[in-house]
């Protein structure tokens, strides 16, 4: 059982501000991200949570315990770091039994444990290697390995996956998702890649300059994002944003932008006509048609003029009455010259945000 | 034509003035410690080994080869544990640690010479600021000059002054420039201030502490001017080089001062490749 | 003498100068300290007083030039507390046989001017010989450069530069105890004496008789003449008691006596001015050996060392040397010039033997806390104590200005030596309490000198009692200082319980070198070792009282 209450967390270095007042609450067992820009103050505030960096102001609590003023070696959390922070003069299974021998293990114990740890990560057979020695993966695995080695109430993954190629990262995260499991780990995660998030998150924190935007269950936040920046930070390719007006005409209400018209009478109590909006729509809930096919849904015309498949996915620019659309389909598109299209999305998933505040109004 | 290597070209004046200043000295040395030879004797004899015989059957020499390595000892033992826990301190983060940085330096910047005169100052009978101290405290009067435990201790303050500073300023550089997250995860990993040190600080900076030790035992080897203040080589406390200022320069005998010389080379060379050899993994 | 690894004449002010510069140290914190010369400012005032007199009257036709104009009077000298107390009136002239009175400066200025002549000086710290340099160039309308060169290493960079005969010195200071390394390279002064005018016979034979060569050669000019005295601070005797000690067993008495009151009142019944391992040692324990007439520094008949003496008076003086040291400060078995004498005129102790320096400058409230100008100090000055005989010791520290046979320029070189070390000039020094001593007899003897250096009375008495040892005869001379005082030293510390023994290995040691040497081969005779022996040999008139 572990749960992690954050209340009130400040800092600021040199006068600037690193984190502005979060409060947060990790649930034990589940897989928490951290998710923000760089300089956001993800790293900050784990390294509060771990207790190498001492707050400002706030209080943390571990399990009900106030654990604000406790040196880490007292707060039982483990933590990985993004540079990995392996000791370089000490081979891979010294690496990892080093937090067993300072909590004074017997040999054999230690022993079983960091064999067993290294089994789950594949990495037995670097145990007698230097760090110098391991690649880039090799090396997290160590890292994660000697943070997991350990029973921690709750294991802080400082961007792991960063320093990583892509496509270990791709695997790195299954695992990561599964050990979480397997384990059950506390896991908080920090990382400026959405991807890692929707990938692995039960919930995610989403911060910007210092400041807590928005926490809950990764889908929620997906979604449902509070403001224009959680929907444009947090989601990748980045969310298409419009200008919009509500216009009333015979008792109906639309949105007009300079794409396309659509009908939201069934907001009407939160929008107000001839008032200015910004509607947003994530590229994967657009597609894109050759041809002109009624169907239930918002469409209009537009020119495709890149596209970029990764994987087996294609990612579209297209332009249209000046504007840049960014289209997220889930099969493989081919562009021969610049190629006329029809663009179409289910007006459900569109939201609206205050012009002025950024405030989600739908 | 074969090309003449250019890195071998770029060497050659260094190469020169190695043979210059550094091989046909050194062979000429040996040649002139082979003989009879003082320089206001124009007739150079041919003694063989005679020299040698002398010195290493001189009491003086033995004496002062003991002095040598019993202060290069002291001196290491003392410096390099304080520079090290003063590298420590002024690794951490305090108001003031900027000015405390320069100001530990600043000994390192005194010429020898006069840090040694300073220290005989404060430590004249009756005179010096420290013998005051004693003598109200009831010390009475320390003979710092003529006693060879009490003159050592004050070479040893001497040299500490004037040299722990190098060693934390060295190690405080080290100490710096690591990375701040092993120690972090060491912390976090639940390791107690002594085991970060021994395990993981430590580790981490042993190759520039063994290159600066090695400096250091080296330098302290040819300790000399402290001696020449405190005791000019009186009471027990003559260094090898205090030594071979005495018997070669003073009575210009190069013949004899020549061997002196030789076999202090000889001991030099052997103790560096000792150290050198032994320490090699750690400096690569 | 000006001349011993613990540089005493500059020693006063290098002194002055560490003390400023700990001081500036530990407040500026650093070398900035290190180089603010406060002791320094003495000089400087005579240099600018002399460099001012001398450019106000500078308008002198080269034929007759009047030498007073240029000459460093008494006044652009000493200071004024200085001249009072000597009585000294500085339009007087106290001796009239003064060399720079004799020369034709005229025609040295007409044969000279324009010309450049140099100078090795010991010491970093030029400011002496600078004092009397712009008169000279005023006299002689030639230029003169001087190069400082640290005591430490004056003997080694002179004897490299004589042996590669560079030519880069015209005249340069030679210390006398190793004067014998130096005659090889060195000309004969008599020739331009006699040319000159220059009396050279007025110098006293104890400062001449180990720089003249065994033709009677003169290696150069005497610049600084040190004889030994005893003193003592006849208030503190009083006190006790006590006589003044004439013999050592009455010091070694005295200073039983004296020991518990200095114990109470915070000074010590002796100063050792050298005692430090090596030629310093040799150098102590031979000023005392000499007491005891058995003691030669070699067997007349042979250079068969004898340190133990025929009736071991050696060990005696040995004794008494390390007796010596546990009535003076602790620390003083390692004592060098310059420490012995800041313990000397900080008060520290009753009873010494040195140079004439420290009596002279005890009477400097300046430089002394024991002044009798400020307190009811009352110094006297007397002969060594008696062993069985009585032998005013140890001229060997004196100091020369030779001339190398490399000189371009010697004749301008011997000219700037005999300006410089004139009799007026010697007499002036000395009354200043520069710790550069007159060598003339018309100087010592002079009763009017000696109210500016009271030592001079008792120097005049003594010196032609002086003996010295016959190594200052042979170039191996430091060598065998060097190793004899590192065996005697033994038994100071120590380290060789027995006396005799200890002075038995020094002879071991010593005999080894003159045998390397071929000395022990040559059955030469030693040279005479007393003023009164070798003013026989050379027949010459010991000056006496
Ligand atoms: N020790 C420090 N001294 C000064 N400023 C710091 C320090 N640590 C962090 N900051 C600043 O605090 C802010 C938050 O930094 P933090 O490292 O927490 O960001 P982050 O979200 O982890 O960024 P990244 O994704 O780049 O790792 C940044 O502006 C950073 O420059
Ligand atoms: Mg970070």
């Amino acid at each position: 059982m572990a749960e992690l209450v954050i209340e009130n967390i400040s800092k600021k270095f040199m006068g600037k501000t690193a984190l502005d007042n979060v409060s947060l609450t990790i649930h034990d067992k589940l897989f928490t991200t951290i998710f923000g820009n760089a300089g956001a103050g993800k790293t900050t505030l784990l390294r509060i949570i771990a207790g190498v960096e001492k707050p400002d102001k706030g209080k943390i609590y571990l399990n009900g315990k106030d654990i604000t003023t406790f040196l880490p070696k007292d707060r039982n959390v483990a933590m990985v770091y993004q540079s990995f922070a392996l000791y370089p003069h000490m081979t891979v299974y010294d690496n990892i039994a080093n937090p067993l021998r300072a909590r004074k293990m017997t040999k054999s114990q230690i022993d079983e444990k960091v064999n067993q740890i290294s089994k789950s990560l594949g990495i037995q057979e670097l145990l007698s290697r230097y760090p110098r020695e391991l690649s880039g993966g090799q090396a997290q695995r160590v890292a994660i390995a000697r943070s997991l080695v350990r029973d921690a109430d709750v294991y802080l993954l400082d961007e792991p996956l960063t320093n990583l190629d892509y496509k270990i990262r791709e695997g790195m995260r299954e695992e990561l998702k599964k050990m979480c499991k397997d384990f059950s780990a506390t896991l908080v995660y920090a990382s400026p890649d959405p991807l890692d998030a929707l990938a692995m998150a039960d919930r995610v924190a989403v911060m910007s300059d210092g400041k807590l935007l928005q926490y809950g269950l990764t889908r929620d936040v997906y979604y449902t994002p509070n403001d224009i920046t959680v929907a444009t930070i947090f989601g990748t390719p980045p969310i298409n944003i419009l200008k919009a007006e509500a216009r009333e005409k015979d008792g109906h209400l639309f949105l007009e932008t300079p794409l396309f018209r659509t009908d939201v009478t069934k907001y009407k109590e939160r929008l107000s006509p001839n008032k200015e909006y910004k509607v947003g729509v994530r590229p994967h809930h657009l597609a894109i048609s050759k041809r002109k096919v009624e169907v239930e849904m918002v469409s209009f015309p537009a020119e495709v003029h890149l596209t970029h498949v990764v994987g087996a996915e294609t990612i579209c620019y297209a332009r249209s009455n000046s504007e840049e659309i960014t289209i997220h389909v889930p099969y493989i598109y081919r562009m021969e010259g610049l190629e006329q299209v029809y663009v179409y999305f289910d007006p459900a998933h569109l939201l609206v945000f205050d012009k002025d505040t950024g405030l989600r109004v739908t | 034509m074969r090309k003449l290597n250019p890195g071998l070209l770029m060497s050659i004046p260094t190469l020169l003035f190695l043979f210059f200043w550094f091989f046909f000295p050194f062979l000429y040395n040996i040649y002139a410690s082979m003989h009879y030879w003082t320089l206001y004797n124009p007739n150079i004899q041919f003694i063989g080994a005679e020299n040698f015989i002398d010195v290493l059957s001189s009491i003086d020499f033995r004496n002062s080869a003991f002095a040598s390595f019993f202060y290069t000892i002291i001196c290491f033992a003392v410096e390099l544990p304080l520079g090290l826990g003063i590298a420590v301190l002024l690794s951490r983060e305090f108001k003031g640690v900027g000015i405390a940085r320069v100001i530990i330096a600043i000994p390192i910047l005194m010429i020898p010479i006069g840090t040694s005169i300073m220290w005989k100052l404060l430590t004249m009978p009756k005179l010096g600021l420290l013998q005051y101290f004693s003598e109200v405290l009831g010390f009475g009067v320390i003979d710092f000059y003529g006693n060879f435990w009490l003159a050592s201790l004050l070479i040893l303050l001497i040299d500490a002054w004037q040299w722990t500073p190098f060693f934390a300023i060295v190690l405080l550089a080290a100490l710096v420039s690591l990375p701040r997250e092993p120690y972090e995860a060491a912390k976090v990993d639940g390791a107690s201030p002594f085991m970060v040190f021994t395990k993981i600080t430590l580790p981490s900076i042993q190759p520039v502490m063994v290159i600066v030790s090695i400096l250091r035992v080296l330098d302290l080897l040819k300790l000399a001017d402290p001696i020449f203040v405190v005791t000019k080589g009186g009471s027990g406390t003559e260094t090898l080089s205090a030594y071979i200022w005495r018997v070669a320069f003073k009575p210009l005998d190069i013949g004899y001062g020549g061997a002196v010389a030789v076999l202090y080379w000889i001991l030099m060379f052997v103790l560096a490749n000792i150290l050198v050899r032994r320490f090699k993994s750690v400096i690569q | 003498m000006r001349r011993d690894l613990s540089e005493k004449s500059v020693g006063r002010r290098s002194f002055l100068k560490v003390a400023g510069a700990t001081a500036g140290g530990l407040i500026v914190g650093g070398v900035a300290g290190y180089l603010l010369n406060p002791g320094e400012k003495v000089w400087t005032t005579v240099t600018e007083t002399t460099t001012k007199t001398v450019t106000g009257t500078a308008t002198v036709s080269p034929t007759a030039v009047p030498w007073e104009q240029y000459f460093p009077r008494a006044d652009r000298i000493m200071k004024d507390w200085e001249l009072k107390w000597t009585g000294w009136d500085p339009t007087e002239y106290i001796t009239t046989t003064d060399w720079v009175r004799s020369i034709d400066w005229g025609k040295v200025k007409s044969k000279y001017a324009g010309q450049t002549v140099t100078m090795a000086c010991e010491g970093v710290d030029i400011s002496a010989p600078q004092t009397f340099q712009p008169g000279f160039q005023g006299i002689s309308g030639a230029s003169l450069q001087l190069f400082g060169i640290p005591p430490e290493t004056l003997h080694e960079k002179l004897m490299a530069e004589f042996t590669a005969g560079t030519g880069r010195y015209d005249t340069a200071e030679l210390f006398g105890a190793w004067a014998q390394a130096y005659f090889p390279y060195m000309i004969d002064i008599r020739p331009f004496a006699q040319t000159y005018g220059v009396d050279l016979k007025d110098i006293h034979p104890a400062f001449r008789m180990m720089n003249t060569g065994p033709n009677g050669e003169l290696l150069g000019v005497v610049e600084d003449a040190d004889l030994h005295s005893f003193i003592c601070r006849k208030n503190l005797l009083d006190k006790a008691g006590l006589k003044i000690p004439t013999t050592w067993d009455e010091v070694l008495e005295a200073c039983e006596v004296l020991k518990p009151i200095g114990a109470k009142e915070g000074w010590y019944p002796w100063i050792t001015y050298y005692s430090a391992k090596g030629f310093l040692t040799f150098w102590y324990w031979g000023t005392i050996a000499v007491q005891f007439r058995d003691v030669t520094y070699t067997r007349l008949d042979s250079w068969e060392p004898n340190f133990v003496g025929d009736e071991e008076g050696g060990v005696r003086a040995l004794e008494i040397h390390k007796k010596l040291l546990e009535y003076s400060p602790p620390g003083s078995i390692n004592n060098t010039y310059e420490l012995g004498r800041e313990q000397w005129l900080a008060g520290l102790g009753a009873m010494a033997t040195s140079h004439q320096c420290w009596p002279r400058q005890s009477y400097d409230p300046e430089l002394s806390k024991i002044s009798p100008l400020n307190t009811d100090n009352i110094i006297e000055i007397r002969p060594y104590p008696k062993g069985t005989t009585n032998h005013a010791p140890e001229n060997i520290t004196t100091t020369y200005l030779g001339i190398p046979k490399t000189s371009k320029q010697q004749e301008l070189a011997f000219l700037w030596s005999v300006y410089m070390n004139s009799q007026e000039s010697s007499a002036l020094m000395g009354c200043h309490g520069t710790g550069v001593e007159s060598g003339f007899v018309s100087v010592i003897s002079n009763p009017k000198v000696w109210k500016g250096q009271p030592a001079y009375k008792n120097i005049w008495e003594t010196a032609w009692t002086a003996a010295t040892e016959t190594f200052v005869y042979i170039p191996e001379a430091y060598a065998i200082e060097e190793a004899a005082g590192a065996e005697i030293y033994r038994y100071l510390d120590g380290s060789e319980p027995s006396a005799k023994k200890a002075l038995q290995n020094a002879e071991a040691e010593v005999r080894k070198i003159l045998d390397k040497a071929g000395y022990l081969k040559t059955g030469i005779k030693p040279p005479p070792w007393t003023v009164e022996d070798w003013c026989k040999e050379h027949n010459e008139v010991n000056p006496k009282p």
